[in-house]
């Protein structure tokens, strides 16, 4: 049979490969001043709970199997760790389906040759009760999700086109407020949703430092908690937060809530930490 | 006829192997931190170093600017690994001596050429004059910072109008203009090419005036979204106490605002 060469680069084992290289510094700086790598399942524990965590949410989950056993799947992405011989370590990165990639690290920071792993590496008679577990619920998983898919662009299309202009009923003027923090200028009233733009002083500049690599200190100052409040008790909902400017004295961002002001709302609270002003919607 | 966005297939591939030998380097120079109780930080050392490395994964032993991957001590715990891309690119990730990958980006540099001023051909000096005189002209502009928020007008939905101007924020120095307009994904080229009515500003595509005929003049600003664009544009000066109106024309046409 004659295929069609491919055009395009299945590049998720590179990525994979890359992950562990990733896992990898992180394992190897976590030995600290040890020779070899642990031998036993607990110590390798000990070893994974020591490692260096990275940037808030970021895809770096670790996981501890035994050696020479069939590997495990759980659908996620996720980093297995066993002990290997000769003071290794051997990580596997499970990439959301039935395929992994693995290496061996030594301890000097060597890596060995990248394997492939389809499924369970083994005949499907030779399928532990465990094994046929975790692919029933691999595939279950891939089922699930290839269905939340197609919500998940429908959700998206949807919140990409919550605000077009169709929607849009008016702007609200905010009154004058005490401007040592947070002053809300206008909101813009949609059936859909309603936008808050606002300004927050710049912070200090001592304030911005920070020994954390991952703070975003800027970020934090200028998406402030906001809290709207009506008559009725509507319960609003951030649906979207912009940052706007970040270069002058007065940081300019917005953040978009859910569900519509009520036709029937007069006045609309706009809490932050600091305080909150009410601004009088108008005739809609 | 079949569309492919990206690079090629083997250009991505060659670049996520430069990748992993990028990292195959970092891991043996945070061995070396676990026992040195910190990374090289002598610059030349760390170079050669590097070279020995390269030369043990089989990566030859190209050194300089020419080495596959690139090492400069930042401090003690940080190390920046560089591997060229291109004549002027490369890739950069800052790893950290715990093993934590603290930046990675793609830098992209431009080669200066000097040029002789006596070289330029008359054509030429033309063009420098006329981009000199305009560089000073709009350097002699004034210029919005927004230190002091004053109030803001708000508008009316503009029927039928492309792009709907909301409000427009009056500062001390400048004033800055919130529009919004819907963008299919399909129109997006359209929109970038269609050329803007005559006295519009370029980047924000609003003009501003009042009736004491104050000159406004555009001072950043940018816009952003997916299917819905919002934005922001500041002018500057800011709008005389004196003036009664503010005119903003945008594509959908003029809009008055009464002050």
């Amino acid at each position: 049979m004659e295929t069609a060469p491919k055009d395009y680069f299945d590049d998720r084992p590179q990525h994979s490969r890359r992950h562990l290289c990733e896992a990898s510094l992180r394992l190897l700086a976590a030995l600290g001043s040890e020779p070899r790598f642990p031998g036993d399942l607990a110590s390798v524990e000990a070893l994974v709970a020591r490692v260096a965590k990275g940037r808030s949410g970021e895809a770096m989950d670790f996981a501890v199997e035994p050696a020479g056993e069939l590997p495990r799947y759980t659908g996620e992405y996720l980093t297995w760790v066993s002990p290997a011989a000769d003071g290794c370590l051997r990580l596997r990165h499970e990439f959301g389906e039935l395929r992994s990639e693995a290496v061996v690290l030594r301890p000097d920071g060597r890596l060995g040759e990248f394997e492939a792993i389809d499924g369970f590496g083994v005949p499907a008679s030779a399928l532990t009760e465990q094994a046929r577990a975790d692919s029933e619920a691999v595939e279950r998983l891939t089922r699930e999700r290839e269905a939340e898919e197609v919500d998940y662009s429908k959700q998206i299309d949807d919140e990409q086109r919550r605000f077009r202009t169709e929607h849009l009923i008016g702007v609200s003027a905010a009154p004058p407020q005490d401007d040592t923090g947070p002053v809300v200028t206008f909101v813009v009233l949609y059936e859909t949703g309603v936008i808050v733009n606002y300004l927050v002083p710049r912070p200090p500049d001592e304030d911005l430092e920070t020994d954390d690599p991952f703070a975003e200190p800027l970020s934090e100052a200028m998406l402030p908690r906001i809290e709207l409040s009506d008559g009725p008790g509507t319960a609003y909902e951030v649906v979207g937060m912009d940052e706007r400017d970040a270069n002058g004295p007065l940081l300019r961002a917005s953040q978009s809530f859910a569900p519509a002001v009520p036709r029937s709302v007069a006045r609309l609270s706009v809490g932050f930490e600091t305080g909150s002003v009410e601004i009088e919607l108008g005739e809609r | 006829m079949s569309l492919r966005f990206g690079p090629a297939p083997e250009d991505e591939r060659r670049r996520m192997e430069t990748d992993i030998l990028q990292l195959r380097v970092g891991l043996a120079l945070i061995d070396d931190a676990r026992r040195d109780g910190g990374f090289e930080i002598d610059e030349t050392k760390l170079a050669a170093r590097v070279g020995e490395l390269l030369e043990s994964l089989g990566a030859g032993s190209p050194s300089g600017n020419e080495a596959p991957v690139q090492a400069t001590p930042l401090e003690p715990d940080r190390v920046l690994l560089k591997a060229p891309t291109g004549e002027h690119s490369a890739d950069e990730v800052v790893l950290r001596a715990d093993g934590i990958l603290l930046e990675e980006y793609s830098s992209y540099g431009m080669k200066a050429e000097a040029v002789d001023p006596t070289e330029l051909s008359a054509k030429q000096e033309e063009e420098l004059r006329e981009a000199r005189a305009k560089f000073e002209a709009r350097q002699r502009r004034p210029r919005f910072r927004g230190e002091r928020f004053l109030r803001v007008l708000t508008a009316e939905p503009q029927s039928g109008s492309e792009v709907q101007l909301l409000a427009a924020e009056l500062f001390d120095d400048g004033l800055v203009v919130h529009y919004t307009f819907d963008q299919a994904a399909e129109s997006i080229e359209s929109i970038m090419s269609t050329e803007l009515p005559e006295g519009l500003e370029a980047g924000s595509g609003f003009r501003i005036e009042d009736d004491l005929g104050t000159e406004y003049y555009e001072s950043g600003g940018g816009s952003g979204g997916v299917q819905v664009v919002h934005g922001a544009f500041a002018f500057a000066p800011a709008v005389p106490p004196a003036a009664r109106m503010l005119r903003i024309s945008s594509r959908g046409g003029p809009i008055e605002l009464p002050l």
